[in-house]
């Protein structure tokens, strides 16, 4: 029922968001996942101004990471449009390391992808598996400040589109956001193809459905 | 049937099942999206129902994929702050005025 190449991103994306990358263990990577996941499920989310630590709010996988991060990962999963540049240096000031946040997002925006995914299909989300041995690599690409994006990025800055960008400090988290992409939407070779598609919905219509989820998502972007 | 069929807003003569036109086939698809995405599992249930029933179960699988794809993207802009280029936005602004999305807390540039 289900398109092999949706199913075998959506796999290897699970398996990704469990092993160690390059700042953080497959274990602090589960967790965040963990996370993410509690807050995409949490049928009373809190505002976007209440951390879940300040209101004693206990999340599957948060011991596994600090509190600054279990806190930050619920407010971008389930409040992203909500978030500023502020907020951003205030996370990177209470601790998290500018390319571990980097990470993080990669995380996050996997963990959405396979349960957008299933919730929007009707379907079970897989569990996740369990969190693969290994220490980070602590290898990334020289990296510098941009003006397309708060987040650090791979040098040179601002060469490529600010989503392109987001996530070039942690190439292998870019890697699986294309991979994901490819199977979900459009192969990035494709993308100027204004009439691919998969003899399902057309270019036009894709985009209609984008445009309304990043609506409601109150996404500028 | 008619009562699944007048549940789901925007649906445009939905007894022409799998000849929809296009205005039809975006309604139907806008519907679902925000239905999915929403609190109501009962509406969510009618969405997919509605679509696999005007369209087919590869368009229910397809649709959701690019919803999953914009989960994706939505947090990956957000969390990083990406920014449109100064021309980009130049070439939008009206439009964003017309949408009102220049309230968005998410808008930068």
């Amino acid at each position: 029922m289900i398109r092999a190449d949706l199913v075998a991103a959506q796999a290897a994306a699970w398996v990704h968001v469990t092993t160690a990358g390059s700042c953080w263990t497959g274990v602090e990577r589960a967790a965040i996942a963990l996370v993410a996941l509690a807050a995409l499920d949490d049928a009373d989310p809190l505002p976007p101004w209440v951390t879940p630590s300040s209101v004693g709010l206990r999340l599957p996988g948060a011991d596994a990471v600090s509190t600054v991060v279990a806190d930050a990962v619920y407010r971008i999963s389930r409040h992203a449009a909500s978030l500023t540049e502020e907020w951003y240096r205030v996370q990177i000031e209470a601790g998290i390391d500018p390319v571990a946040y980097v990470e993080m997002i990669g995380v996050i925006v996997a963990v959405a992808a396979v349960d957008g995914f299933h919730r929007a299909a009707g379907l079970q989300r897989p569990p996740l598996p369990e969190p693969r041995d290994g220490l980070p690599s602590g290898v990334h690409p020289p990296v510098e400040a941009a003006t397309l994006n708060w987040v650090l990025v791979a040098t040179p800055a601002d060469r490529s589109a600010s989503v392109v960008q987001g996530l070039s400090a942690v190439p292998a988290e870019f890697a699986n956001l294309e991979l994901l992409a490819a199977a979900q939407y459009i192969p990035m070779f494709e993308m100027d193809d204004l009439a691919w598609n998969r003899g399902t919905l057309s270019r036009p219509e894709m985009e209609a459905v984008a445009a309304r989820l990043s609506s409601v998502r109150e996404c500028f972007f | 049937m008619m009562m699944l069929r007048e549940s789901i807003d925007g649906i445009a003569d939905a007894d022409r099942v799998g000849t929809l036109d296009v205005a039809a086939r975006t309604a139907l698809l806008e519907s679902f999206v925000d239905a999915v995405v929403g609190p109501d599992r009962g509406r969510a249930d009618l969405a997919r129902a509605a679509i696999v029933e005007a369209l087919g179960v590869e368009w229910l699988i397809d649709a959701s994929a690019v919803i999953a794809n914009f989960e994706m993207m939505t947090r990956l802009a957000d969390g990083t702050g990406a920014r449109l280029r100064p021309a980009q936005l130049e070439a939008v602004s009206g439009m964003c005025a017309e949408l009102g999305i220049d309230e968005f807390t998410s808008r930068r540039g």
